[in-house]
């Protein structure tokens, strides 16, 4: 019976009494289970299921249980799917180093304020992710279309004579959208390093004789790099999975994975090519991010980040 | 002292009372609604613009029935729904379309149906149905009819008449949706089979769907030559109808309630009769397996078939009937314009048949996209 009783306390530690001898249980780990459930039932199951259903057959009559590797032979024998995973890739890096510069100095500016203008401009840049992402995105088409409100600025300043129409419906196009509706999960880790950091370490470093610029680059930088690889990884795996946008802005150019495999699901039926595309997108992911690892400790981004 | 009068009820009163009662009702509700007692709860999964306002108001009066719609997307959505655990008990009234949903909800042997036989004598309408609804979008199996025809849509190139001449031979043909004559300003739909279908229409394929790896191979090159004119794809509807509103595009595939709609709203968009064909479809009604109200889904394919819904459905909607009795609440100027020609031949139309192998398809239209 566990020494705990009434006047148990949170921290305590319980002993309880088994067959094979006295070990040690906190009560406290009983808070774990709640999300552990949650996330087993939500997150590991469904990608359980999700391997176990790439190894299916569609038919034209729907799922069936006859295991086979054609799934994963089409991804092989096809080299449409390499190559719309490598233009994935290629723009989730393109999207995460475009992001990294655009959140980076917002971020900087953002921790030297103090008082409530930081308070405002935290709230300024968190107030257009109060709305939907669908929505976010799809208000680059009325800016950014024929008949959008760049063309029309151009054309009234006589810029241009007629609308410029590469501004949207293409792989830029898809950038534009990806940063924007990113730049918040870029830009909160890279603020939380710059803030915690103690600002006399940069005044020592002047006081020691460096210059700004050399201050930035010996201290600072250094210091939110656990921020910056932080935002990096979360932008990088967003945009790896990216649909609604490349959807909406990317015309015939922008394709990214998520849009094949969205296909598979929505349109053609065919549920075991779908589960067999997304298995090796994750796949392809966490190899990304065992690279990634080898470069970096993991644990201070995700932990100390 | 003012002295209160006491209505009394007399029998004869309350008889006189009734009959008058019963006289105004008659005037004022449907013809057969009397006597049906409280309408039934129906759960039905219909194209939902087909069941908004005064459409809705006929079938709920015709039918005797409370409707509640649930989301349609596309066939494939529906389709799924109903195969899904589950799926054969949430809907008492489905419809997707005939040829493409037939295999998965009929099943592959009798008694993997996932429908049930409908009982005919529940829709006396049926006798008005159109030879071509006859022949194309009625499921019989063992002497049980399980799937019946509703109404027609048809696929082909939507444009706007402020850019594009309607009487030039070249806009009423398959071309602006795949020559340079508009390049930059094309719509393509992101749907595989009937953009295929489409092209290979086009290109002079008679039986498109037959159409083997290398046929299709070359679809993909001419496709793909061809992908450099077009400003975008859309994956929805109301995307395409976006689309073209706004002047993105002047010419893009299109189904007939996506014309209706935008016309309707005062936009110049009409929809063209390619001399290839248009790609028609029939809109079929099936009853899940274990559908709660049965009867009452049996009643409501009954009005839809009737003469009042059916002409409702075309003015507001678009799409053409199965029922032969739409055609007399139409004008002979509106059955033209809204394609009833592809019942007396007048307008070339192709039923848009499922490809035997339709994964091959899907590999064909991914390497167009992702040229």
């Amino acid at each position: 019976m566990p020494h705990g009783g009434p006047n148990w306390q949170w921290g305590e530690t319980v002993h309880v009494s088994t067959s094979r001898g006295d070990r040690r249980f906190d009560r406290r780990a009983l808070l774990v289970l709640p999300g552990l459930a949650w996330l087993l039932a939500f997150a590991v199951a469904p990608l359980m299921l999700l391997a176990v259903m790439s190894f299916w057959t569609s038919s034209i009559f729907g799922l069936s249980r006859d295991a086979t590797l054609d799934n994963y032979r089409i991804l092989t024998d096809d080299s449409v799917y390499a190559r719309v995973l490598l233009q994935t890739l290629r723009i989730a890096l393109t999207v995460t180093l475009i992001s990294l510069l655009v959140s980076y100095p917002i971020a900087y500016f953002l921790a030297s304020l103090r008082g409530s203008r930081k308070s405002i401009l935290l709230l300024l840049l968190f107030l257009p992710f109060w709305t939907s992402y669908v929505v976010r995105t799809f208000v680059w088409l009325p800016m950014l279309g024929r008949n959008g409100l760049v063309n029309s600025v151009l054309m009234q300043l006589g810029i241009v004579d007629a609308p410029l129409d590469w501004l949207l419906y293409n792989e830029g196009a898809t950038h534009v959208g990806l940063v924007y509706v990113y730049t918040l999960f870029m830009t909160l880790p890279i603020y939380l390093s710059l803030d915690r950091m103690d600002p006399r370490l940069a005044e020592a470093a002047s006081d020691l004789g460096a210059g700004p610029v050399r201050a930035f680059l010996r201290v600072t930088l250094p210091l939110s790099l656990p921020g910056v690889f932080s935002g990096c990884i979360m932008v990088f795996l967003l945009a790896c999975g990216a649909y609604v946008t490349p959807q909406l802005l990317g015309g015939t150019t922008g394709l990214m994975f998520g849009n094949v495999i969205a296909a598979q699901f929505t349109h053609t039926n065919n549920w075991a090519l779908g589960a067999a595309l997304s298995v090796v997108l994750i796949a392809v992911v966490f190899l990304c991010l065992a690279v990634f690892g080898r470069r970096v400790r993991l644990d201070d981004v995700f932990l100390k980040g | 002292m003012i002295k209160r009068s006491t209505p009394e009820l007399s029998r004869r009163g309350l008889v006189g009372g009734g009959a008058a009662a019963l006289g105004l009702a008659s005037g004022l509700l449907p013809h057969g609604a009397l006597g049906q007692g409280a309408p039934t709860p129906v759960d039905v999964l219909l194209v939902n613009a087909t069941v908004q306002g005064d459409l809705r108001s006929t079938l709920e009066q015709e039918a005797n029935v409370r409707l509640t719609d649930g989301p349609w997307q596309s066939s494939t959505d529906v389709v799924s729904r109903v195969a899904a655990p589950g799926g054969t008990s949430r809907w008492d009234l489905v419809s997707s379309t005939f040829d493409f949903s037939r295999p998965v909800v009929m099943g592959a042997r009798p008694g993997d149906e996932k429908v049930r036989p409908i009982d005919l004598s529940l829709i006396p309408n049926l006798a008005h149905l159109t030879d071509e609804s006859r022949a194309a979008g009625i499921e019989v199996r063992g002497g049980n009819t399980y799937m019946l025809p509703l109404y027609w849509g048809f696929d082909s190139v939507l444009y706007n008449r402020n850019v594009v001449p309607e009487n030039d031979p070249f806009t009423q043909s398959w071309a602006p949706l795949f020559e340079d004559k508009y390049s930059g300003r094309i719509g393509w739909w992101d749907v595989a089979h009937q953009m295929l279908m489409a092209a290979g229409l086009y290109m002079g394929h008679a039986e498109p769907e037959k159409m083997d790896r290398a046929q299709l191979n070359d679809v993909v090159r001419f496709l793909i030559s061809r992908k450099r004119h077009v400003r975008t794809f859309f994956t929805t509807f109301a995307q395409g109808s976006s689309l073209l509103a706004s002047g993105e595009i002047v010419v893009g595939y299109g189904i007939v309630p996506m014309r209706v709609d935008l016309q309707n709203r005062g936009f110049p968009i009409n929809g063209a009769f390619p001399k290839e064909g248009v790609l028609s479809l029939v809109l079929a009604g099936y009853i899940p397996k274990d559908a709660k109200q049965p009867a009452a889904a049996a009643r409501l394919i009954n009005a839809i078939l009737g003469a009042r819904y059916s002409s409702q459905l075309t003015k507001a909607v678009g799409y053409i009937s199965a029922s032969k009795l739409a055609e007399t609440g139409l004008t002979a100027e509106e059955r033209r314009t809204f394609g009833y020609g592809i019942f007396d031949g007048s307008v070339k139309h192709y039923l848009l048949k499922f490809p035997t192998n339709m994964n091959m398809w899907i590999e064909a239209w991914s390497r167009v996209k992702s040229a």
